[in-house]
């Protein structure tokens, strides 16, 4: 008797195990494979879609050919110029808004804090529809389209706010004992924010930056409504015309394209991993 | 401490909320005022200069047209019907990575989480070539099953199956890993006393892992949703909204109304009529999920 329910019991056990490793293995295989598709097609000859075929997905005769043509034939640099200096500079306003509003929140007694946060988590809901159309008309006034200015203030508006909030729930985390004793033995409340609890929330500090940079390096929708002028468009915006609009576009030296911008992105991110999905679970973030 | 001290005490802690107070009001609450403040006039492209206020006149327009309801039923078949079928594969994946003899796990974690490391406006941009009617390598991929080649982007039905799948291929890590951690930080001890008590492993399920999960899932789908309905990428990537506006949402023709057709007043009352409805939402499963508890 026992045998026999053991037996029944280990069959059980191999049926779950089989299933969930060949769930695990497809979904995998779904996964990575537009990834897989993109990187073969940018070392392949294969000038249109139409050239595309299962064959194809195995490398036949690999060259560099389409990466040495994105790089010096197309405004490549140009773009990837723009599109780190818009970066940087809604990463440095970020950091520096989202530390001192995270800190605030969490540690001084303000009053009117909790309705501040509140709103803070609202404003969150916002689509950035809402605020874009407005943004590029009180700009276009100012005379900030077409600048970098106005775009990183664009998107610093939106990541600040939201980063302010992850900085918060990071830092209420943390214990305070470290500036208490800190502000005891004479530090100033700026010098305990500075010194003792920003080292501390560097991994926050680290994923907010990380969150600014995404959010100008990706970001097509308000690019295209700002920037008129060629010599300001960015990566996403070169990727567009290149993709939909020039229909003279070599497939492949479109992959190489995809490959060049999303790989760094790509590989910081695995990377990380584990530390990054920390940091989604904790806040319920969403990108 | 006298009152002026304290005074410039209060003042000091204020003056670290400064930044953060400027941001909101000028990157944000004064766009949003004046977004509301043009929907209610004649401002467009062709009255740029000569604009006056029209009341109402252009709420009754949308809510009398047909188009508004058409994006707004649009916009929840895109928002329940990505997110249903995100939230159930993400669990059941990270239920199936949960399981304590799988080998592999973090090869398998990884490999899950390519599609949310790779930049989803690029991925987009792939999909468009992979869905294409007569190259496309999803068609060839069906042809050898035998299935005749599909114009997924051109029929309606079709062209929210290719919608849905691909925000699905996006997003399915997200919720897998975030449902994966927090399955993890379920102490063991509580399914071993299950165990000895001789609890089945169903009756583990619905009475362990679902009640600990409940905030996560709470948490996560608020957020979720309201992303999914502000998710402007796939639908302007893949569709545009067509074919005509039968896949249209609220925020890709709020955005096409204002910088590809110049009609500022309709646009900014769309986005007012959007924040105001999915606001509502929000705060109506904040309430259930009980979620303010938990950020304040």
């Amino acid at each position: 008797m026992s045998n026999r329910y053991s037996l029944r019991y280990k069959l059980i056990n191999w049926i779950r195990l089989g299933i969930s490793y060949i769930v695990l293995a497809i979904v995998a295989a779904i996964a990575v494979f537009p990834i897989y598709y993109i990187i073969i097609t940018s070392i392949n000859p294969i000038p249109t879609l139409a050239s595309i075929s299962l064959r194809t997905l195995l490398p036949e005769s690999p060259s560099l050919e389409a990466y040495y043509y994105i790089v010096f034939k197309e405004p490549f640099l140009l773009w990837l110029r723009n599109s780190l200096i818009l970066a940087t500079g809604t990463i440095a306003i970020t950091v520096v808004v989202a530390f001192i509003t995270g800190a605030a929140l969490s540690r001084l007694n303000i009053a009117g804090k909790r309705a501040l946060m509140i709103t803070i988590y609202v404003m969150t809901f916002f689509p950035f529809a809402a605020t874009a159309l407005p943004l590029y008309l009180m700009f276009a006034s100012l005379h900030l389209l077409n600048s970098y200015i106005g775009l990183i203030l664009a998107y610093s508006g939106g990541t600040a706010i939201f980063s302010s909030y992850l900085v918060k729930i990071f830092i209420d985390r943390i214990p305070r004992d470290y500036e208490e004793a800190a502000l005891i033995d004479g530090l100033t409340r700026p010098g305990a924010f500075f010194r003792v609890l920003l080292p501390m929330a560097r991994p926050i500090i680290a994923f907010v930056a990380l969150m600014a940079f995404l959010g100008a390096y990706t970001d097509y929708a308000l690019a295209n409504a700002f920037i008129t002028s060629g010599s300001m468009w960015t990566l996403t915006l070169g990727m567009y015309y290149l993709a939909f609009v020039n229909r003279a576009t070599l497939y492949n030296v479109l992959a190489a394209f995809s490959v060049l911008m999303g790989i760094p992105i790509f590989a910081v991110f695995i990377a990380f991993q584990r530390y990054l999905v920390q940091i989604y679970a904790m806040g319920g973030v969403k990108a | 401490m006298d009152p002026l001290q304290n005074l410039n005490r209060v003042l000091t802690q204020y003056l670290y909320l400064l930044p953060i107070i400027a941001i909101a009001l000028f990157l944000f609450l004064y766009p949003v005022a004046y977004a509301i403040y043009i929907s209610f006039t004649n401002f467009n492209l062709y009255h740029l200069f000569r604009y006056t206020f029209i009341g109402l006149k252009v709420y009754e327009q949308i809510l009398s047209s047909g188009t508004f309801y058409t994006l707004l039923l649009n916009t929840v078949i895109w928002t329940v019907g990505s997110l249903v079928p995100m939230v159930v594969v993400g669990f059941l994946l990270a239920l199936i990575l949960n399981q304590r003899d799988i080998r592999g796990r973090n090869v398998f974690f990884t490999l899950l989480l390519v599609p949310w490391a790779f930049p989803a406006y690029i991925s987009l941009v792939i999909w468009s070539g992979m869905w294409n009617y007569e190259y496309g390598i999803v068609n060839k991929f069906l042809g050898l099953f035998g299935v005749p080649p599909i114009n997924w982007l051109t029929f309606t039905n079709t062209a929210w199956a290719a919608l849905i799948l691909t925000n699905l291929w996006l997003s399915f890590p997200y919720y897998t890993a975030v449902f994966l951690s927090s399955l993890q930080s379920i102490p063991s001890e509580l399914y071993d006393i299950a165990t000895v008590d001789g609890a089945s492993a169903w009756q583990k399920f619905t009475r362990i892992t679902l009640p600990l999960m409940r905030s996560a899932i709470a948490f996560v789908s608020v957020g979720s949703f309201v992303f999914t309905w502000n998710n402007f990428y796939p639908i302007y990537i893949l569709t545009g909204g067509g074919p005509g506006i039968s896949t249209d949402i609220l925020i890709v023709y709020t955005y096409q109304e204002a910088f590809s057709y110049g009609y500022y007043n309709i646009a900014a009352a769309y986005s007012v009529i959007s924040t105001i409805i999915l606001a509502i939402m929000a705060l109506m499963m904040l309430r259930v999920g009980r979620v303010l508890e938990v950020i304040t």
